[in-house]
């Protein structure tokens, strides 16, 4: 199937190249690297490019580019989705993926890359079955490796076990003196305002993202006191999917360590999504000056929860010559580079409403904007959960000891954008 | 490790420490510091692959990162019974054994030592190992370890068999009829391993192998072997996440034998639409859309089913993965229309999204533009073209723009036909249309077209709509005023509503010179002044009868004074009021400059306006007028000019004109008691070489002081008039009049206390219409 992967630094360096399947030369990531220099932002180049001798599939995460090279027609999303895992395991065996860090742990990364995938066919992709056949790196074990001395290798002395197991993605004989599980319920909200504060599309969508410190094997159930707002969900391979069909309960045996339990969608076909706080943008331009006027504040809806990290990002045209833009609240810091404007506004105030006042100058003899920008919107909240999902039990039977369980929502904004 | 540590250059001596390590027999029982040892020097092996290019590397042009100086001590060091430091044994050995031809015969022996070992994993290993040497004429070697391999006892030792016999292929063709590989292969496919999960490798290996080696008839193969579907189906749970996709691909062949076993793969395979892994569900909906090819009514179903999973896929991955549901989605749409219609707001655009979800891809498409251009429906399509009308207006890039444009075309043809067949009426999607058809210029000829279609149905609500959308596309886009004005003269006396009204007084007051009959048009409404209450509509009234006056002077100067005066005596709404006492004190400062002259040069250049005050203020000043005056008070006198006619000034005839009062007052009561009194008269008649109007008649005698009292229809043909006029300091002349349409003659009764000046009177009267005669 996958006959080469590539990783290609931002700068258009091949970092790493696997050959799974005879070896492919280099050139087309050369015709993969002209099309990203002839797009006007890389992100434009599209995910599959067409050579004349094999189709490149590639992704792009961290600014870099991973670049699997097939020769056939393979499954879709195969091999995008398998890209998307690699880049997942290099980032949870490296805390980062960037140049530096695939450099520095290059041994690690050809060890991983030879496990993933044999003769072109997906293999072992299970972050946590990896784990138990190359130890990743620690710091102090990267220092030793460097100067010589270490006596603790990379490569654990055991071959997967999980690999004969049938729950091959826990390992067996897992030790904690805390036993302890927490899950972090994240809900993104994905909305645009129109020009009028009317809602266009919204969509609530969630992740379950468990941090599971269990001995032995545990056999967790997570139950819902409100399952139907639950819309359409895939889950990790550990949970049954039977189980949840019939009873709309999760029960899985957690894999150890962190890993993401579940992605959702929420139903908002039935009732409106209210949003925590509102932005009403007034940005007109007439001739060649504009005025801007954003006010922001909560809806009080909160259950007295405060929304943090709010930030307002304005895009506004590239003919903007000079502004004078105050506000209020938070800092507002306008690049003039990018004119781009970011507001970071933090905590909402209870007292007053975070207000950006002032006004823009054009460019002379340049194209009045017929409309104002589309605000983007960055906030999060913390035990608020957008969807009014509410977690009823979440119960441990196969081993005897009694785990400490941490359960926390934050709803976040997700592609939360405002037209003006 | 510093950054990039490893990349830094090492000593020469380096090399010849590690060999001695390797070869000191006291650190063989310390396997962790010997295992340390290995590591730098698949380290440093590792380095020279990924600093140098392959082929380079062949050239062995990689000095400083050569360990096959080392060759021999792992060779021995293979010889272990720790799995890990065998492991990096082998990724040594194979690395190097295509390098150093002596040396890869010891190695195969090596290799082929280990696979007789006892411990599966070490036999498994060495299988992989050995078929990755890149060695010549090693072929000999390989295939009776691969065949036993596939006999193994351990699944684990089966499974990399099974991939071994690729690498053979890969060496050569032949080999695998010959020793009946495939058979083998296809006997794996039973495998049954207490060890559940290895056993499940096997197979799944084995139905890849099966895919690789025979291509189509090894699909066939399995696909034609009913017992081994319902086996993989059954166990397609316990696969992983890849071999399930690899499954359910061979699945998608099947081909059921019946509706029962149809439905039972469905409802097997329902759950793998949960599934986190996108290609997994991507292949399951493959499944049932090859599974009910022949069923149209079920494929629907199936559609409707998968619908759901793969919009919340696509809305919450990444670009890539979102990229590729797109273009499946769309193929959905195209095979089941109607099924993604409620999703409409998915395939909106957002702001965020990379380039080539909501821009031109080389075929041109916009995935999600090109998608609500599919889903539309006579229930969504109000908010999707709001949504692209708004798309086009936006901050989006600019291509965006011009591809919302492009499927904005094809949309608004398709709203426009449904909003002509349809019974409903849709304001909202007309206004958006008009919308549209002003941001675009490609589609406004088309949203003109279906507006002529439109207000043919004399519809009252439509008609309202499209004169408001007419006038909007008239406004940007005068040159399609070929298409419209037609209907929207037509329309002119249907229309009830008051905004349609004062669209189309708009377009009457552009487009005067297009339209004939302007001005008659118009006529009916300054004579029903009272009844158009609505203040917008009247001070549009005032506007297009004065733009009218300005195309033509002639046929609107009456019309004119009549409506001034009607909007100046009434004060119920200040706006009209002044709007018709501005205009009527423009227009009485110098008629003249007005119609015949660039009006703006003589009122609008600096130097004309400083006169005027300058004039204005000195008159002030010296008490001559006052601010009233200066303003203008005869609020009558412009009724009362004649408009100085270019061609009748230049008539010698004018000079021997009959002495009129430029401005007889006379009441209809009075005239009336007068022409009872008078009785008698005398009759003469007109004859015109052309066709004359009423009103043209009555503009040329008003012109030399012949006033109308009243004039109407009498007959289809008949036309009445009352004219009087007054010598000056003389008596009144009245005079009765008809014209003959169709004979073209002019009938006319003169009445007048002093019977003299009637002979005069019809000289002047005749003058006077010299225009109809000539």
């Amino acid at each position: 199937m996958i006959n080469s992967i590539f990783v290609m630094s931002p700068t258009g360096e091949v970092i790493i190249e696997k050959h799974y399947r005879g070896y492919i030369s280099r050139t087309c990531c050369e015709l993969f690297w002209n099309e990203v220099q002839q797009a006007s932002n890389p992100s434009e180049v599209k995910p599959v490019m067409v050579t004349p001798k094999y189709y490149v599939i590639h992704v792009q995460r961290y600014g870099m580019f991973f670049i699997a090279v097939v020769q056939r027609d393979v499954i879709p999303l195969l091999v995008t989705e398998f890209l998307h895992r690699v880049v997942d395991v290099f980032r949870d065996y490296f805390n980062e993926v960037s140049e530096e860090s695939i450099k520095e742990n290059f041994i690690t990364v050809y060890q991983i890359m030879d496990e993933m995938m044999d003769n072109g066919i997906p293999m072992t992709t299970e972050p946590n079955v990896l784990k138990t056949m190359i130890v990743p790196p620690t710091i102090l074990g990267r220092v030793a490796t460097s100067m010589g001395v270490s006596d603790k290798s990379n490569l654990n002395s055991d071959l997967p076990e999980g690999m004969l197991s049938s729950i091959w993605w826990r390992r067996k004989g897992v030790k904690y003196t805390n036993n302890e599980i927490y899950l972090d319920i994240i809900e993104e909200i994905d909305c645009s305002i129109d020009t009028n504060g009317l809602m266009v599309t919204c969509d609530v969508s969630g992740e379950v993202l468990v941090n599971c410190k269990l001995s032995g094997m545990p056999d967790m159930t997570l139950s819902f006191t409100n399952p139907s707002i639950i819309d359409d969900v895939n889950f990790h391979p550990c949970v049954r999917l039977s189980r949840y069909e019939r009873d709309q309960v999760m029960s899985f045996v957690p894999p150890d360590g962190k890993f993401k339990l579940a992605s959702y969608s929420v139903n908002t076909t039935g009732q409106a999504v209210t949003l925590p706080l509102y932005v009403k943008p007034q940005i007109h331009f007439s001739g060649t000056s504009g005025r801007v006027n954003v006010m922001v504040g909560p809806k009080s809806n909160l259950a007295g929860r405060t929304i943090e990290d709010v930030v307002i990002t304005i895009p506004f045209t590239k003919n903007i010559a000079t502004n004078n833009l105050s506000v209020n609240h938070g800092t507002a810091h306008f690049d003039d580079a990018s004119k781009v404007l970011r507001w970071e506004i933090g905590k909402v105030p209870k007292e007053k409403s975070p207000c950006l006042n002032g006004s823009v100058s054009l460019v002379p003899g340049t194209e009045t904007p017929e409309s104002g920008p589309t605000i983007l919107v960055d906030f999060k909240i913390v035990m608020f959960s957008a969807s009014g999902l509410k977690i009823d039990a979440l119960t441990m039977s196969g081993e005897r000891y009694k785990p400490y369980k941490g359960v926390r929502f934050v709803t976040k904004a997700g592609r939360f954008q405002v037209r003006s | 490790m510093a950054p990039g540590g490893l990349f830094v250059d090492h000593k020469k001596g380096e090399v010849t420490e590690m060999k001695n390590k390797l070869r000191d027999s006291s650190i063989d029982k310390d396997p962790k510091q010997k295992r340390a040892i290995m590591e730098r020097v698949v380290g440093y092996m590792t380095l020279g692959i990924g600093r140098c290019h392959v082929a380079l590397q062949l050239l062995s042009a990689y000095v400083d990162a050569d360990m096959s100086p080392l060759f021999s001590e792992m060779i021995m060091a293979t010889a272990t019974k720790d799995l890990v430091q065998k492991k990096m044994c082998y990724l040594y050995l194979s690395n190097y054994a295509s390098m150093q031809s002596e040396m890869a015969l010891l190695v195969i022996n090596t290799l082929l030592k280990d696979f007789h070992d006892e411990d599966p994993m070490v036999r498994g290993l060495a299988l992989r190992c050995l078929c990755s040497l890149r060695v010549n004429n090693i072929l000999e070697y390989l295939v009776d370890p691969v065949v036993k391999g596939l006999q193994d006892a351990s699944p684990y030792v089966r499974k990399t068999a099974v991939m071994c016999v690729l690498r053979i292929r890969d060496l050569s063709e032949d080999i695998i009829p010959d020793r009946h590989l495939v058979h083998q292969i296809f006997n794996l496919l039973n495998d049954r391993d207490p060890q559940v999960r290895a056993g499940d490798d096997v197979v799944a290996n084995a139905v890849n192998a099966l895919l690789e080696l025979q291509g189509r008839t090894g699909l066939s193969l399995l696909i034609g072997n009913k017992n081994i579907i319902i086996r993989l189906l059954q166990r397609i749970r316990e696969f992983n996440e890849w071999s399930q996709c690899l499954i359910l691909e061979v699945i998608a062949e099947f081909k059921p034998n019946s509706d029962d076993e149809r439905f039972e793969i469905m409802n097997f395979l329902d759950e793998r639409l949960s599934h986190g892994n996108s290609s997994v569900v991507l292949a399951t909906v493959k499944v049932f859309l090859n599974l009910t090819q022949d069923r149209p009514e079920l494929q629907k179903q199936v559609v409707q089913r998968v619908r759901s999973p793969l919009i919340s896929l696509m809305t919450g991955s990444s670009p890539e993965v979102a990229f590729v549901l797109m273009k499946h989605i769309i193929i959905l749409i195209k095979l089941a229309p109607g099924a993604f219609d409620d999703e409409y707001t998915s395939f909106y655009a957002r702001y965020s999204d990379p380039q080539y979800l909501q821009n031109l891809t080389e075929e041109n498409q916009n995935l999600k533009i090109k998608a609500l251009s599919l889903v539309v429906n006579l229930s969504n399509f109000i908010s999707i073209v709001d949504e692209l009308g708004s798309l086009v207006s936006s901050y989006y890039p600019a291509l965006s723009k011009e591809v919302a444009l492009l499927y904005l075309y094809p949309l608004v043809s398709l709203t426009l036909v449904v909003l002509s067949y349809s019974s409903l009426s849709h304001p909202q999607a007309l206004r958006a249309m008009g919308d549209i058809a002003v941001r675009l210029p490609r589609a406004a000829p088309l949203v003109s077209d279906k507006i002529v279609v439109l207000l043919r149905r004399n519809d009252p609500v439509v008609a309202n709509e499209c004169i408001a959308v007419a006038r909007d596309i008239l406004r940007k886009y005068p040159p399609l005023s070929a298409i419209l004005l037609q209907s929207l003269t037509e329309a002119f006396y249907e229309v009830k509503e008051d905004d349609a009204k004062v669209s189309l007084l708009w377009v009457l007051g552009q487009f005067g010179n297009d339209i004939p009959e302007a001005p008659y048009l118009i006529e009916p409404m300054i004579d029903e002044w009272e009844e158009e209450t609505d203040p917008a509509v009247r001070c549009e009234m005032l506007t297009t009868a004065v733009k009218l006056f300005f195309q033509r002077p002639g046929e609107m100067q009456a019309m004119l004074g009549r409506l001034l005066k009607f909007a100046i005596a009434d004060v119920s709404n200040v706006d009209v009021h002044d709007r018709a006492l501005f205009y009527y004190r423009i227009l009485s400062v110098d008629l003249d400059t007005v119609i015949y002259n660039m009006p703006e040069q003589r009122w609008l250049s600096e130097e004309a306006l400083k006169a005027r005050y300058v004039v204005a203020d000195a008159a002030v000043a010296a008490g001559v007028i006052s601010d009233e005056q200066k303003a203008g008070t005869d609020l009558l006198d412009l009724l009362d000019e004649p408009v100085p006619s270019s061609r009748g000034r230049a008539d010698p005839l004018d000079d021997s004109s009959m002495p009129l009062e430029p401005s007889p007052s006379l009441s209809p009561e009075a005239f009336q008691d007068v022409w009872m009194q008078l009785g008698g008269g005398e009759p003469f008649i007109i004859s015109f070489s052309r066709d004359s109007s009423a009103q043209e008649i009555e503009l040329l005698l008003s012109h030399n002081n012949v006033r109308v009292m009243a004039q109407g229809q009498a007959s289809p043909n008949q036309h009445k008039f009352f004219f009087y006029a007054k010598t000056i300091g003389g008596p009144l002349i009245l005079c009765e009049t008809t014209l003959d349409i169709s004979s073209k003659t002019l009938t006319s009764l003169v009445k007048c206390n002093d019977a003299d000046l009637i002979p005069a009177f019809f000289i002047h009267f005749k003058m006077s219409l010299t225009p109809l005669m000539a």
